[in-house]
C-alpha cells in the first residue's frame, strides 16, 4: 500500500497529486485545465545567440508554452519552448527549457492516498535545467503548475492537492530586474 | 601522466550496477522516490559554483577554452519511466558541450531493483575528466540517497526552484490584450442548459452567477489575479429547450497595478479565458465564432 507521496512541499520540481471528486470525464477536464493554464503563461521575447555560417548572431526568440498529447501513460505534455522567427511550432518544440507531463491515475492506483476521492491526476516535471544555482524559467513553471492544479480543482465538486508547489505568490514575478538571457 | 589520467577516468566512469532499496509499486512511488533522489543530488551540486568551457578540440595554450568558459549548466532529464540522465556542461550556439553525462537506469530483478550507472558522454583534458569531482559526488549522492529514498531532504531542490522564480521583466508588448477594457463576442447555437453546462467546464474560479444569463469568473485564486474579473453575458434572449443562434459577450476590465509583470499575467489570463470559452463552444457547435472589439475577427 502506498501511504506516502515523495515530494518537497514548496518545490516546483516535485510532483503534485491532485485528488478529485465529481468529475465524469477526468481526461477532458484535465485537458481543458492544461490548455487554459498553458495559455495563461505570458509569452516573452529574448535574444539568443545562433550560429549563422561561421558567425554567431543574436536572434529574437519567442519563449512560449506549447502543449501536446502525450504517449503511453503520459496523457498531457507541456514545454516552455524558444521559437525563432518564422518557425512552426514543431520546429520550436525540441528547443525547450523544461517539460511537464500529467496523467490520470489508473483505477486502483494510490488506493490509500485516494481514500474518499474518485479520481486523481499526477503532474510530473520530467526535464529541467539549472544554471547559476537556479532553475531556468522557474517562474513560468510555478505559474503553470498553480493554474493547472487550481483550474482542475474548480471543475471538481471537491478536491485537494498533495505534493509539491501548487500555490502562487505575486512577488515571484513582481519587481524582478531585467536579466541577461543566454542560450 | 596522460595515460594514468586516462586510466583513472576510465575507471571512474565505468558502468556499474548496484542493488537499490526502492519502495514499491514502482509506477506509484518507486519512480517518484528515484526521481526525488536524483533531483536532490543534482540540485545540491548545482548550488556549487562550477565552470565549464564550450570549446572542444585541440587547444594547446588553452586560450579558446578560457574564452568560452562560463558557469556550468545542469540538465536533468527523465528519458522514460525508469531512466534519467544528468548532464553537466555549457550551452553554446552549436548546442550542448558536455563535460559529462551520467545515465541512471533502474530495472526490476528477482532480488529487487537495481540501478545501472553509465556515462554516455565524457570530455577530458590531458586524459583528466572535466569537473570529475562533481561527477564522483553525484554518483555518490545518488547511491547514498537510494539507501533510504523516502527520507531524502527536498531542501536543495526547493531552494534551487525558488531561486529561479524571480522572473525577468516581461516586455509589455508581450501583453495579448493590449486594449482595456477588452470585449469578445461569441456567436453560437446552443440551449440554455448547454450554456450552463459549458460554464461549469471553464477552469476558472466562478466568482458568482448574477442571473441565468451572466457568469463572473475571477482570473485567479490569489494575489492580483484574485481581484480581477471577467463577465460572460448572454446578449440575446435566453434560448429555451431547442438550440437557437445566440450571442455571448465576454468583458474584462483589468485594473492595472503598474507592475508590468503582474499586469501582463492578468491580460494573458483574460485572453486565455476567451480561448477556453471558444474551445468549449466549438465542442458544442463547430461553427461557433468569436469577434474581438476593438480589433479584428479571430
Amino acid at each position: 500500500m502506498t501511504t506516502t507521496f515523495p515530494a518537497a512541499e514548496h518545490s516546483s520540481l516535485s510532483p503534485v497529486l491532485i485528488r478529485l471528486n465529481g468529475l465524469d470525464n477526468v481526461v477532458a477536464a484535465a485537458t481543458t485545465a492544461w490548455n487554459a493554464a498553458s495559455g495563461s503563461v505570458p509569452t516573452t521575447s529574448l535574444q539568443i545567440g545562433v550560429r549563422q555560417g561561421r558567425q554567431t548572431v543574436n536572434v529574437q526568440h519567442t519563449r512560449q508554452m506549447m502543449t501536446a498529447a502525450g504517449s503511453g501513460t503520459r496523457e498531457l505534455v507541456a514545454r516552455l519552448c524558444d521559437r525563432r522567427p518564422g518557425e512552426t511550432p514543431s520546429d520550436g518544440w525540441p528547443r525547450f527549457r523544461w517539460q511537464v507531463t500529467a496523467h490520470v491515475v489508473p483505477p486502483g492506483g494510490y488506493q490509500e492516498l485516494l481514500e474518499g476521492y474518485s479520481s486523481a491526476v499526477r503532474l510530473d516535471v520530467r526535464d529541467f535545467r539549472v544554471s547559476n544555482g537556479r532553475v531556468d524559467s522557474a517562474a513560468e513553471l510555478a505559474l503553470f503548475r498553480h493554474l493547472f492544479a487550481r483550474g482542475l480543482q474548480v471543475l471538481a465538486s471537491s478536491s485537494d492537492t498533495l505534493g509539491g508547489q501548487a500555490g502562487w505568490d505575486d512577488d515571484w514575478w513582481r519587481g524582478a530586474d531585467e536579466a541577461t538571457v543566454t542560450a | 601522466m596522460g595515460l594514468s589520467n586516462r586510466l583513472a577516468t576510465k575507471v571512474r566512469t565505468s558502468a556499474k550496477t548496484i542493488p537499490v532499496n526502492i519502495p514499491q509499486p514502482w509506477e506509484e512511488i518507486g519512480e517518484l522516490a528515484a526521481a526525488s533522489v536524483i533531483r536532490a543530488a543534482a540540485c545540491t551540486l548545482a548550488q556549487t559554483k562550477l565552470t565549464s568551457s564550450g570549446f572542444r578540440g585541440n587547444d594547446f595554450l588553452g586560450i579558446n577554452t578560457s574564452r568560452s568558459s562560463g558557469n556550468s549548466v545542469w540538465w536533468i532529464e527523465q528519458g522514460d519511466d525508469t531512466s534519467w540522465t544528468v548532464s553537466l556542461g555549457q550551452a553554446t550556439v552549436a548546442g550542448r558541450a558536455y563535460d559529462w553525462q551520467l545515465h541512471c537506469s533502474f530495472a526490476a530483478s528477482a532480488a529487487g531493483h537495481t540501478l545501472e550507472f553509465t556515462t554516455p558522454a565524457v570530455a577530458t583534458k590531458d586524459g583528466t575528466q572535466l569537473n570529475k569531482g562533481a561527477y564522483g559526488e553525484l554518483r555518490s549522492l545518488i547511491t547514498t540517497g537510494l539507501s533510504d529514498p523516502l527520507r531524502i531532504s527536498g531542501e536543495a531542490e526547493t531552494e534551487v526552484s525558488q531561486q529561479g522564480t524571480s522572473l525577468r521583466r516581461i516586455d509589455a508588448s508581450s501583453r495579448r490584450a493590449a486594449d482595456h477594457p477588452s470585449t469578445l463576442q461569441f456567436s453560437t447555437v446552443a440551449t440554455a442548459a448547454e450554456l450552463t453546462a459549458l460554464a461549469g467546464r471553464v477552469p476558472f474560479l466562478l466568482a458568482r452567477r448574477d442571473d441565468a444569463v451572466s457568469w463572473v469568473w475571477a482570473l485567479g485564486w490569489s494575489g492580483n489575479l484574485a481581484s480581477q474579473h471577467a463577465r460572460l453575458t448572454l446578449v440575446e434572449p435566453l434560448p429555451l429547450s431547442s438550440p437557437v443562434p445566440v450571442a455571448l459577450e465576454l468583458t474584462c476590465e483589468l485594473a492595472l497595478t503598474g507592475h508590468v509583470n503582474t499586469d501582463v499575467i492578468a491580460s494573458q489570463r483574460a485572453a486565455a479565458l476567451g480561448d477556453v470559452i471558444l474551445t468549449l463552444l466549438r465542442q458544442l457547435d463547430p461553427q461557433a465564432t468569436v469577434t474581438q472589439t476593438p480589433g479584428g475577427a479571430r
